[in-house]
């Protein structure tokens, strides 16, 4: 940006408040209540993901306080308060507690948005319910891309159809881009930047296990790499302890990099740990093992582990340091990886119910006026930078980063970023 | 062929842990013929209760010369522990009920089950919990032949252990007790034997050789979930019912066989790894059809 004409602008702006101000012509009235609903697992083995999603999802909220119409009806204010509920049921996201969760939610009239949930499994629950009220879900970390759209080789059957009951009506968002990215980007990092020619596949055969999977072979066989296992390695997550023997099977067949579509719930550490002496080969997966309890699961084998995540890198974006110095001051500790995601999911809501202020001439909006105004965004500025949702609701900031973990440090570090046009 | 003893030997590996499993259900079984449900959990605590002392006694630090009885201790005490823990379960849950139709122990089996694995999680909650091996890693012999020593030395403690039952229950006043009452409960009391203490007796002795296969099972996998036991259990169980429920040789080898199965199946079947669940609990299906008595089992009177 050009920052003379930046400065111009909020010299502008400031006039225009004093201005405001003097005349003394507008009085902010809160008019009442209204409320977000956060619905991300935050106990278990997904609480390394969902609770940094969901402290920035808190602090958008708690930094504006309240929200009023964006512009008609600036002096008609309501109060924003957080809704947050937790779909893990015995420390493992549940798809029936995240249906049980938007109930709540669609029950509370002064719901008008919700951010979540963390899996696609769960989204799967959800988003019939949401919709058959036109309740705004915006998704942090939602990847699979049957939630949305039918690709050209109708490979989702025409799920994203169904979960919206054959009706028209969106209202399901997401800030993180799909696995279609996600899956793709992993396969070209291991394939051009690693090296690696041969893979090995495993997945937990959910949703977003599955999907990646099948991305990431697709585009690591069009990258010129050979697919070493066509079935995908598919296993029972919650059945399935032993991993040496299909291990050992990998190393005869001469894998030099294994791909593991999944969650670190799904076993994504324990298999990397039961790697070690049997196949020494880097591991790669998607953002599904991104929290910390990989490295604990996975030691002593968690070195030369690879994830993508469908988002920007934050810390390295000059978008998002104002937010990261704020998360630091209001939790004490470092973003997660999906802090931001989190954060620009709600913040992009309170700016749709802004909107929505205005169409409802400065009383409550309804959750269709909430919806319509979400689908019309097309520029909003967040932590990740200036985005706006497809016909689909997904993000047109295609992002990817990969990180790779560090067991001596007990983080993850960046390692690559790649745009997708 | 180094594929084949690869596989052969990684599957002996899990045997061996769904073998000392089987013994529990098989001795409870055969003695008070009830299907003791909360026998996997048994086994999940048992590997808890390894963890705690390992911590405790600071093991993973210990000099390599002293290592040896230290392990040997580890599992003496744990399977104490634990098998005054079986003890224990009898005495409040199952002894009140041992009159009762037998649809009651089985349930309330269930029960504790539930418990068990409750108060795990809440104690250690949902996560994976990295468990040290203190056995040697690295590997033994050559070429087609290399083998883990962990590997080894887990199947020949495994071995020691059911041989060790076996003499136990053939050879020892005991274990002719345990028989006795197995046979017949009633003529076994007119014999003046102490049916309470015998089959606490067996209570422990299953939940101490769940322990060990617990500490196993840490060892080997390096980590440690509290509802492991409810798929091992179904495992073992089926192990137990294979190789004839009530036979303690059976129980062994059925241990075995299940662990050779799920191994083979993932390893050798591209997809085989979601069918491996399949394949074992077709296995008890047939079993149940075809031969109820399993591979060595005997006739069972009914009653």
């Amino acid at each position: 940006m050009n920052s003379p004409k930046l400065l111009a602008g909020l010299a502008v702006t400031g006039l225009i408040l004093a201005a405001c101000g003097g005349g003394g012509t507008t009085t902010q009235t809160i008019k009442g209540t209204i409320k977000i609903g956060i619905d991300l697992p935050v106990t278990g083995e997904d609480a390394s993901d969902g609770l940094p999603a969901q402290q920035g999802g808190k602090l958008a909220i708690t930094q504006k306080g309240k929200v009023c119409g964006a512009s008609s009806h600036a002096d008609a204010c309501f109060t924003l308060t957080a809704f947050p509920l937790d779909d893990a049921v015995n420390g493992v996201h549940d798809p029936k507690q995240g249906a049980a969760n938007v109930q709540q939610f669609v029950a509370d009239s002064a719901v008008l948005g919700m951010m979540g949930p963390f899996n696609s499994s769960v989204a799967r629950a959800e988003i019939p319910i949401a919709n058959s009220v036109n309740l705004t879900m915006v998704s942090p970390s939602n990847t699979n891309e049957c939630l949305t759209q039918e690709p050209a080789d109708g490979h989702c059957k025409g799920q994203a159809k169904i979960l919206r009951n054959n009706s028209t009506k969106n209202n399901y968002f997401r800030v993180c881009t799909t696995d279609l990215i996600q899956g793709p980007a992993a396969a070209d990092y291991a394939y051009n930047k690693l090296g690696k020619k041969k893979v090995y596949i495993l997945n937990d055969q959910q949703t977003y296990g599955l999907g990646i999977a099948q991305n990431f072979a697709k585009q690591f066989a069009a990258d010129g790499g050979t697919v070493l296992n066509t079935d995908l390695g598919g296993f029972d997550p919650t059945a399935t302890t032993d991993f040496k023997s299909k291990l050992t099977q990998a190393a005869s067949l001469g894998a030099d990099v294994v791909f593991f579509g999944g969650t670190t719930a799904t076993k994504g550490g324990v298999i990397r740990k039961q790697m070690k002496g049997i196949l020494d080969v880097p591991y790669v997966a998607g953002d599904g093992i991104s929290g910390d309890q990989f490295l604990k699961d996975a030691a002593p084998n968690a070195a030369n582990s690879y994830f993508t995540v469908a988002g920007p890198y934050a810390s390295q974006l000059p978008t998002a340091t104002a937010m990261i110095a704020a998360y630091k001051t209001a939790f004490g500790t470092d973003i997660g990886a999906y802090s931001a995601q989190g954060y620009d999911a709600v913040g992009v809501i309170i700016a749709a119910i802004s909107r929505a202020v205005d169409d409802a001439g400065g009383n409550m909006p309804t959750r269709d006026q909430v919806t319509a105004e979400m689908l019309k965004t097309t520029t909003y500025s967040g932590a990740m930078g200036t985005f706006g949702f497809d016909g689909n609701g997904d993000t047109t900031l295609k992002i990817i980063t990969v990180y790779k973990w560090n067991p001596d440090t007990g983080k993850s570090d960046y390692a690559d970023q790649v745009t997708v046009k | 062929m180094k594929f084949f003893v690869d596989q052969l030997v990684l599957g002996l590996t899990n045997g061996a842990i769904y073998a000392l499993i089987a013994l529990g259900y098989t001795l409870v079984y055969g003695i008070i013929e009830l299907i003791n449900f909360a026998h996997g959990d048994v086994f999940t605590v048992g590997g808890i209760i390894g963890l705690t002392l390992i911590g405790i006694f600071r093991l993973e630090h210990l000099s390599p010369a002293l290592l040896v009885p230290a392990v040997i201790l580890l599992f003496a005490a744990t399977m104490t522990i634990t098998g005054f823990l079986g003890v224990a379960i009898e005495r409040l849950a199952y002894r009140p009920l041992r009159n009762a139709p037998r649809l009651a122990p089985l349930i309330t089996a269930v029960g504790v089950s539930f418990v068990l694995e409750g108060i795990l999680f809440m104690v250690k909650g949902a996560n994976q919990i990295s468990y040290p091996n203190l056995l040697p890693s690295g590997k033994i012999g050559g070429g087609a032949f290399e083998i883990g020593i962990t590997n080894l030395i887990i199947i020949i403690i495994a071995l020691v252990l059911m041989v060790g039952l076996h003499q136990f229950i053939q050879r020892t006043r005991i274990g002719r007790a345990m028989r006795a009452t197995a046979q017949d409960r009633d003529a076994a009391r007119l014999m003046g034997i102490d049916i309470n203490r015998t089959i606490a007796i067996t209570f422990f002795i299953g939940s101490a050789l769940a322990a060990a296969g617990g500490i196993i099972f840490g060892f080997y996998y390096q980590s440690i979930v509290f509802d492991q036991g409810f798929e091992a259990g179904l495992f073992a169980f089926t192990a137990a019912v294979f190789g004839g429920i009530g036979n303690v040789i059976g129980a062994s080898l059925g241990g075995f066989v299940i662990g050779l199965i799920l191994t083979f199946v993932a390893g050798y079947w591209s997809g085989g790894l979601q069918w491996a669940s399949v394949v074992v609990f077709s296995i008890l299906i047939l079993t149940l059809v075809f031969r109820p008595t399993g591979l060595l089992g005997m006739r069972v009177a009914e009653r």
